[in-house]
């Protein structure tokens, strides 16, 4: 016999494999030891989130981050007065500024600020997820 | 994935090729996968089995190379068959496992015993398991991995850490030490013999 068909001859005898008859059962073990894989990444990924929202909040709440938004509010609502009434002084076509003043106080912007924060967050959300 | 989307629900997994079952597992489809498992499942046992290691441990890096399979589906593009490259990365899993060991314990160089003439029906059927316990257990390994987990000498010799030379010397004289058991069928090696060699 040649080598070259001796050679095939062993692969075809590699390929010849004997069935166990435990093959069901072996696959599902593969398939209950990817479950657990996947039930241990799910918690592992939510602690991690929780741990890292929970270091965000107290990063946040030991800088004192809200109390500064809402002094940099207060300056901000005290500028825009004192702007305004400087404006409303001022005789002219350019005292008509007062008349175009945003209709609504700092309150109303710090809102819509966190809605678009918020907003931003869901998209990122939804892109890491698509990913 | 097209073939994925393709996919009816209400057809069984059993009636799906290979590749349309790789392609669910790619999109995270477990059972999907457990079908490729069960069809493969007793090649990928059998070549490891065949390369030498014990039936648990063979079940065991089995199981590990069809985890490993699933995490990598990704990697597999179907240009060859779905269980040929399982059978690599078992191939591969039982390498190191092997390396590790012979690490720990240095292997002896050990002639082998011809086989003797075996009688009966037994020694009439032509059986490569049987054949391949006559070979020195790196002659069995490196034949096993170039015939039956498909690498090439080269892949064998990076695999192993060993010089091409002495893996396509143990593929040699493990291919002539084949032939002559395969090629008369009324020579059958002895049953259970451990021999260890090394590359």
């Amino acid at each position: 016999m040649s080598d070259a068909s001796f050679e095939a001859r062993l692969q075809r005898l590699f390929s010849d494999h004997p069935h166990y008859p435990d093959a069901p059962l072996f696959a599902v073990e593969v398939e209950n030891r990817l479950s657990r894989g996947w039930a241990l990444r799910r918690v592992l990924i939510s602690a991690a989130g929780v741990a890292g929202g929970l270091i965000a909040v107290a990063q946040i709440t030991g800088a004192g981050l809200i109390g500064r938004i809402g002094a940099a509010s207060q300056v901000a609502q005290e500028a825009a007065s004192a702007l305004h009434t400087a404006a409303a002084r001022i005789p002219g076509p350019i005292g008509g500024v007062g008349q175009l003043a945003l209709p609504f106080g700092g309150e109303v912007f710090w809102l819509v600020a966190g809605l678009a924060v918020l907003a931003g967050a869901l998209l990122a959300g939804r892109s890491i997820q698509q990913i | 994935m097209a073939l994925a989307a393709a996919h009816d629900a209400k057809t069984p997994l059993g009636a799906l090729h290979d590749l349309e079952l790789a392609a669910l597992a790619a999109s995270g489809d477990r059972r999907a996968f457990g079908e490729l498992a069960r069809r493969h499942s007793s090649a990928v046992r059998a070549l490891l089995r065949r390369m030498g290691a014990d039936p648990a441990l063979a079940d065991d890096l089995a199981q590990d190379a069809f985890l490993a399979a699933f995490e990598s589906i990704g990697d597999f593009r179907g240009e060859g068959a779905f269980v040929g490259w399982v059978k690599r990365i078992a191939a591969r899993l039982y390498l190191k496992r092997w390396r590790k060991r012979a690490e720990l314990d240095p292997l002896e160089v050990e002639e082998i015993p011809e086989a003797s003439d075996g009688e009966g029906e037994a020694a009439l059927k032509i059986d490569l398991d049987g054949a391949l316990a006559s070979l020195s257990e790196a002659e069995r390994l490196c034949v096993s991995l170039c015939y039956g987990a498909g690498l090439s000498h080269a892949e064998v010799a990076a695999a192993l850490k060993a010089p091409l030379g002495t893996v396509k010397s143990h593929v040699k004289r493990g291919l002539d030490k084949l032939k002559r058991h395969l090629a008369a069928p009324n020579e059958t090696a002895p049953a259970g013999t451990g021999r260890r060699a090394g590359v």
